[in-house]
């Protein structure tokens, strides 16, 4: 049985996209190689043949020296297993620039590829000239198990960065491996493939929560894939309503009830509902009392004002005026609500901040 | 609510004045000087008190102006009615503060406090500023705006609510507003938060540029490590280049030794032509030669020579007489053994140490030991007086049991006898000892305490019930005891025996004694006998071995000229046999000598040797020319095997050529090259580390730019609200200010005919008129227009702010500024627009009078 992995998506060297401060993001950054690392030793302890990249290992085009370093160490220092370097959109230019590393695999913008035993792996590195005649120049033979390698998003339509994978089906593909797309998914191609996106190794931000990690691939009479969580912190992004709230400890507690913390992720809790008291410091509040409960927390304050207009129907004063004239306007609620409540704050004499 | 009567105190320069308030009109229309305006001031003061003076008040305020010229007590009252109830506020003010101030109020004669400090306020509802601008109105109060207290007491019901000003919210809002965006300079959030995103863009510019120029210091790193490959490789084939230089050097040196090696070997063969020996023949020559010395030593060796006769022939004459026998001198030998024997006994005799058992009895019987007879004699008085003794003891026992009684009684005379016995024995054995004062002395002494023992007896015989036969044998055997004892001290004490166990005692150790030393004088009289016969046979011995040695010339000490003797035997002997082995030995070893000579002699002749190679040292020098050509030989056949194998290993079959540049050269480049590589890593080492910092300002900047448009957010926000509140407040204004605005038209209508303008008033109070079809500012107006204008306003509010019972109005000369023409419209107007109110109206002249 031959084993590969398929993933993509490293972005070794990217920015941190979560909001942390520096010594976190510097530490993340870091947790990005390491993981990728420990990726290549998982493949050492499995027995892994091959190592499918599918775009974007490194952030830039021009990928820092130290990056580029440690990338191609770690090549060098696993000679038996394979490369599969494909470039994606993120690294197109000068992400090659080791010479004479036998298990480095790469492709180019015409259809190349590599034999393990029955198993015929191939790629093609997206670019104008190619995107729309590559579903033509594509030939697989059917006797072979064929594993073909993209970086692109998923479309109807062809184009640069684009897939049509309608157009890939019926080409004796059995797995279309993916990248571009940071969360993993797996879909029929047709009768004898699917295609797969690997997601990346580690979440760079709250928009890229949830499971993390490479697809192993079990390649026998046909190919068994596996998602293999293996990022070193989840991303995890988790509402709660607090409606029934009074403070911000309150709110607070009504999170821990709700959110199961694992110390070691990170996680952006969105406030829903609406509250009747002073929320302007709320998600600030909350985020230190949650500091130690987890790597990192961001809050973010979704909840509205909590205004009954019945309260004010009989009040013949300016507050009833006001809240009444602005109920009676037809901007959106959220704004209705905050304009109310910062009209009553400062009604009530409070320091209304900037 | 109508005024009805005052009194003045003294205020100003009114003094000790009454006056009643009619329920119209009352006019006070005096000329100037009269107190008008005190009047007003009166009581505006009555409701409302006077200022505190300070050193710092500017102003010449009431306090000051109506303090009474006259002095006395400053103040008085006003009585007014409201609600049906008639109110009378009593007030005297001090010369400067507040706090020296009077004031009672009563109700229907009653103190009253429920309108509290502030009379004026709950009287009227306003402070007094509102006061100014609404029922007392001067020439000088023509602003027609309204205050905070006019607005609430408006919109009672709506303002005096939970909220709070409406300007204070709004200047709240406005403030945070500003802090978001200040209306000038760039003090403000949005300014900072702009002016940190250009910073942080020309940042990621900057950070952009320094990445862009990466590309061309990755390419030179490239470039030099290309370089650096090419070099290596140049260097690594001059390398070997010079590696194969250095194997010919090797081959080179390798045939250099051969060559010396070969020439040393030559050096020898020339110098043996006919060869060298075998190492068997070599052999055969070391062993003739050292067999030749050998025997030739032996030779001398075995030669008797001149000295050896001489001692021969000397030792013959020695003895001439016959030679002394091995037997004879051994028991010579024994005999002076025997005397050294002898000698050491008679010395140990001589010198022997006394014991110390010896020297004592020696002390005791220095003067000679005590006869056999005299010692009998002694023996037997001993014995007399042990007999005696025990026989005094039974008395004594005899006497005690018959009157036991009495005999503690006679211990005193007991001790008083051992007393005096011990102190003549004592007496006794002193005078032995030469010290005879002390012995009588104390010999006396001794019966003096006898004398007292009998004198006791003699007491306690006297009391004795006893019989006395037994008390006097006691006494005489006694007697008896001492005159014994006396004799066996002094026989004892001669001998040096005395001690305190008793005379008894003294004589045995002296029999004792004297039977030791009467047998050590005869053990030292046997040994005397016995040194005497060992003296004789010492004599004896030496007196023998003298006259012995004598015979061969021996004198002196015995047991050295013995050994002398000895050894001349032995030399005779031995010269003896070698004069007889030397005749025996000679011609046998000068025949083998010949024979290895010969020997010698046909080696060296078969090599052409010199017969100095015959000699040890010859042999020596050809050995280690042999072994050093030997040792030659095999190294030029090592030298010539390993030149053919190296050069053969190494396939040196032909020169290498020199090649282009030298491996120096290449390591010298090779360095540049590297340096520059290095410079290159430390410097893209270096941008890397400032691009590092990229993601993180984009970071920053998204952040930035999130925070702005926040900010913006919070901004529009805030103006949304102010507008909103705005509106509200406009809204509200509109609603509440609408009926003032129909009373101020009410009264407008009679003002058109005073002024001839139509006149209204908006939402802000602000009066407009018309003229030429627009709308202008009441400030177009004359001043005596315009406080018709402001009558007719607080008319209006006044209508508005009390909806119950109204007010009084004070006029202050309001209409100072009125010409004739329109005073007298003015009065007609009064007069519609005072209709069901109090006025108290002041006036300076006729002309102003309202009055019709």
């Amino acid at each position: 049985m031959l084993k590969l992995i398929h993933c993509a998506d490293i972005h070794l060297g990217s920015k941190m996209e979560s909001k942390l401060p520096k010594t976190k993001a510097d530490e993340r950054r870091g947790e990005v190689r390491k993981t990728f690392h420990r990726m290549v030793e998982y493949a050492q302890k499995e027995g892994v043949r091959a190592i499918l990249l599918s775009g974007d290992v490194f952030d830039s085009d021009r990928p820092l020296k130290r990056d580029k370093e440690f990338f191609y160490s770690v090549i060098k220092g696993n000679p038996e297993i394979d490369f599969l370097y494909l470039r994606g959109n993120h690294d197109g230019k000068e992400s090659y620039t080791e010479e004479g590393l036998d298990n480095l695999k790469t492709f180019s913008t015409e259809w190349s590829g590599y034999t393990y035993d029955n198993v015929y792996v191939c790629g093609l590195e997206l670019a104008r000239e190619n995107a729309t005649s590559l579903y033509a120049t594509l030939k697989l033979e059917k006797s072979k198990i064929n594993v073909v390698m993209l970086h692109g998003q998923v479309a109807s339509t062809m184009g640069v960065d684009k897939i049509a994978v309608t157009k890939l089906a019926e080409k004796n593909i059995d797995y279309l491996a993916l990248g571009h797309i940071h969360s993993y998914s797996e879909n029929k191609l047709d009768d004898r493939g699917r295609y797969a996106f690997s997601g990346c190794l580690e979440g760079r931000g709250f928009d890229e929560a949830g499971e993390k990690g490479f697809v192993l691939l079990e390649v026998e009479e046909g190919v068994k894939s596996t998602l293999i969580p293996f990022a070193q912190r989840t991303i995890e992004e988790v509402e709660v309503d607090v409606s029934n709230t009074q403070n911000g400890y309150e709110t607070y507690q009504t999170i821990k009830e709700q959110v199961k913390f694992n110390p070691a992720n990170l996680y952006r809790i969105r406030l829903i509902g609406e509250i009747a008291y002073e929320s302007d410091a709320l998600a600030e509040d909350v985020e230190r009392l949650l500091a130690n409960e987890c790597y990192f927390v961001s809050v973010k304050n979704h909840t509205l004002r909590k205004i009954d207009p019945s309260v004010y129907e009989g009040d013949l004063s300016l507050r009833g005026e006001f809240v009444r004239a602005v109920m009676a306007n037809d901007m959106p609620e959220e704004k209705k609500r905050q304009i109310i409540t910062l009209g009553l704050k400062a009604l009530a004499g409070q320091e209304v901040d900037g | 609510m109508k005024l009805l009567s005052y009194h003045i105190e003294n205020y100003g320069k009114m003094q000790n004045v009454d006056g009643q308030f009619g329920a119209g009109l009352t006019e006070f229309c005096e000329s100037n000087g009269y107190g008008k305006t005190t009047m007003a001031s009166f009581i505006r003061a009555m409701f409302y008190g006077l200022p505190t003076y300070t050193v710092k008040t500017k102003a010449f305020d009431d306090r000051q102006h109506f303090y009474p010229f006259n002095g006395g007590k400053f103040g008085g009252n006003l009585t007014f009615e409201m609600q049906g109830k008639i109110y009378k506020i009593e007030r005297f003010f001090d010369k400067k503060s507040s706090k020296g101030d009077e004031c009672k109020v009563y109700l229907n004669g009653e103190p009253f406090t429920g309108f509290g400090e502030e009379i004026g306020k709950a009287v009227f509802g306003l402070d007094e500023e509102s006061f100014k601008k609404t029922v007392f109105i001067t020439a000088d109060e023509i602003e027609i705006e309204s205050t905070q207290t006019i607005n609430e007491k408006l919109n009672r019901d709506v303002i005096d609510g939970e909220d709070g000003d409406f300007e204070a919210a709004i200047d709240a809002l406005e403030k945070a507003k500003k802090a978001l965006k200040a209306g000038r300079g760039n003090n403000d959030l949005i300014s900072a938060k702009k002016a940190e995103i250009l910073d942080l863009t020309a940042r990621i510019q900057n950070l952009g540029e320094m990445s862009d120029g990466l590309a061309d210091e990755y390419i030179e790193r490239d470039r030099l490590t290309k370089e650096i490959a090419l070099q290596e490789n140049a260097l690594k084939a001059a390398g070997e280049y010079t590696l194969i230089l250095q194997k010919w050097e090797t081959l080179d040196n390798l045939s250099v030794q051969l060559g010396q090696k070969e020439n040393a070997l030559k050096t020898y063969t020339e110098k043996y032509p006919q060869g060298v020996p075998t190492e068997e023949e070599r052999k055969t020559l070391r062993a003739c030669a050292e067999e030749e010395a050998r025997l030739t030593g032996a030779l001398q060796t075995a030669e008797f020579n001149e000295d050896k006769a001489a001692s021969l022939a000397a030792l013959q004459q020695k003895f001439a007489k016959g030679v002394p026998t091995e037997q004879d001198i051994a028991e010579k030998q024994r005999g002076l053994v025997r005397l050294a024997t002898l000698t050491a006994e008679a010395d140990a005799w001589k010198n022997r140490q006394k014991a110390e058992r010896e020297k004592e009895l020696a002390r005791h019987f220095a003067d000679g030991l005590p006869t056999e007879e005299a010692l009998r004699i002694k023996r037997e008085e001993v014995e007399e007086y042990k007999q005696k003794d025990a026989q005094l003891k039974e008395m004594h026992g005899a006497l005690v049991n018959h009157v036991p009684t009495q005999q503690k009684k006679s211990g005193g005379k007991l001790i008083c006898f051992a007393l005096a016995v011990l102190c003549i024995a004592l007496g006794v054995i002193l005078a032995v000892l030469q010290y005879l004062t002390v012995g009588i002395v104390i010999g006396v002494l001794g019966v003096g305490i006898g004398g007292l023992g009998f004198f006791l007896k003699g007491n306690s015989a006297a009391n004795n019930v006893a019989p006395t036969n037994l008390a006097v044998e006691i006494a005489e055997t006694q007697a008896k005891l001492r005159i014994l004892e006396e004799k066996l001290r002094a026989f004892t004490v001669a001998y040096r025996y005395y001690s305190e166990a008793g005379v008894v005692y003294d004589f045995t150790a002296l029999e004792e004694g004297a039977r030791a030393y009467q047998a050590q004088l005869e053990a030292v009289k046997e040994g005397d006998k016995r040194i005497f016969s060992v003296l004789q046979e010492i004599e004896r011995i030496q007196t023998q071995t003298s006259l012995y040695l004598a015979q061969y010339g021996e004198a002196g000490d015995l047991s050295e000229g013995l050994n002398r003797l000895f050894t001349a035997v032995s030399t005779y002997q031995t010269l003896l046999a070698d004069k007889a082995s030397s005749e025996g030995k000679k011609e046998g070893v000068q025949a083998a000598i010949v024979r290895c000579q010969a020997t010698i002699k046909t080696l060296l002749q078969k090599y052409g040797f010199d017969s100095y190679v015959g000699t040890m040292d010859g042999l020596n020098g050809l050995e280690l020319d042999c072994k050093r050509m030997q040792e030659l030989s095999l190294d030029v056949a090592d030298l010539k095997e390993n030149l053919l194998n190296y050069k053969e290993k190494n396939g040196l079959t032909e020169r290498p050529q020199p090649q282009g540049e030298s491996a120096d050269e290449l390591h010298a480049r090779l360095s540049v090259l590297r340096k520059s590589l290095a410079d290159c890593d430390k410097k893209i080492a270096e941008i890397e580390r400032e691009v590092e910092k990229l993601p993180d300002a984009e970071s920053e900047l998204e952040q930035a730019v999130e925070a702005l448009e926040a900010y913006k957010s919070r901004h529009q926000l805030l103006s949304d609200t102010i507008d909103a509140l705005r509106g509200a407040e406009k809204a509200l204004k509109d609603r509440y200010v609408a009926p003032i605005k129909d009373r101020f038209a009410h009264y407008a209508v009679a003002l058109e005919s005073v002024l001839d303008e139509k006149i209204s008033m908006d939402s802000d109070y602000r009066i407009q008129f018309e003229r030429g079809g627009e709308a202008r500012s009441d400030r177009h107006l004359s001043a005596g227009e315009r406080s018709l204008c402001a009558l007719c306003v607080r008319l209006a509010l006044i209508d508005n702010m009390y909806e119950g019972e109204q007010p009084f109005i004070v006029m202050d000369d309001p209409f100072v500024h009125l010409d004739k023409t329109h005073l007298k419209r003015v009065a007609d107007l009064i007069e519609t627009l005072t209709q069901g109110r109090q006025i108290i109206y002041f006036c300076c002249h006729e002309s102003r009078s309202m009055v019709q």
